[in-house]
């Protein structure tokens, strides 16, 4: 496959069997529930545009309180190569975003694999990892 | 393709006419030569590992004249690749692809390898600018 859209990208959603919606932007939602590990929602916007798929994340209430973000951003993009950790807002909160550029012929499963569940994967991972794994 | 090598990755850098060599420890590396727009050299390490392939980018002598920290957040902030830390007190610019399921050579060469090498080095170059 050559380009990507988002009906394509919902449908290897529902294959994982996870719940997803189109917010107001037209973007794609996919909301994970607290749990143990992380006590906080995890949101995740996937969108589309000009072949490059692009995951946002963000847990809404959530502020690192063992050390200092861009300190725990730092640490986490030192340790994991995927998703990027960033630092936004006045209220410095912390995101987690990716994206891939698919303007050129790929196969189906290296999109599903690759580009979709692994980075929803590694985005709950890695906001359950944030504060454990850091390393000054 | 579904497997890549130092060699793979090498026929492709042949093809788009970049130098390259290899370092002590076996791995590929090129030299992207300091310019009026950027005044330091940018080494890049290519590696290649269980189909991952990854990019490490050191500006050899530069030390941004800001808080590394939020510069590298920035930056990040700004782009999708490649993605700043800071090690050892200096900025690096890393960026690494999973390539274990089947992928044309053109994505290899002109999304894999171009883009990437072509944005650490624009990496390197806006990091310290005031744009957007």
């Amino acid at each position: 496959m050559k380009g990507i859209n988002l009906r394509q990208v919902r449908d290897f959603l529902d294959e994982m069997h996870l719940t997803s919606r189109y917010d107001d932007n037209g973007n794609l939602e996919v909301v994970f529930g607290a749990s143990e590990e992380f006590v906080y929602d995890i949101v995740i916007i996937i969108s589309t545009d000009n072949d490059r798929l692009s995951y946002f994340s963000f847990a809404p209430g959530y502020t690192p309180r063992t050390a200092d973000p861009f300190r725990l951003a730092n640490s986490h993009n030192r340790r994991c190569y995927m998703p990027v950790c960033v630092v936004r807002g006045e209220d410095e909160h912390i995101d987690f975003e990716y994206s891939y550029l698919l303007d050129e012929e790929v196969s189906e499963e290296f999109v599903r694999e690759n580009c979709v569940v692994m980075p929803i994967r590694c985005i709950l991972r890695s906001f359950a990892d944030l504060e454990k794994e850091y390393q000054p | 393709m579904k497997e890549i090598d130092k060699h793979i990755i090498r026929d492709i850098l042949d093809e788009m006419h970049i130098a390259s060599s290899y370092d002590e420890d076996g791995d590929l590396m090129i030299v992207q030569q300091a310019d009026e727009d950027f005044v330091y050299d940018v080494v890049i390490y290519i590696l290649v590992n269980d189909n991952r392939l990854s990019f490490l980018g050191a500006a050899q002598g530069y030390e941004p004249q800001a808080d590394l920290l939020e510069l590298a957040n920035r930056h990040n902030c700004r782009r999708n690749l490649p993605t700043a830390v800071v090690r050892d007190g200096h900025i690096r610019m890393e960026y690494s692809y999973l390539l274990d399921e089947e992928v044309s050579r053109e994505y290899i060469r002109e999304n894999c390898i171009g883009m990437t090498l072509s944005s650490i080095w624009h990496g390197f170059m806006n990091l310290e600018r005031d744009e957007r």
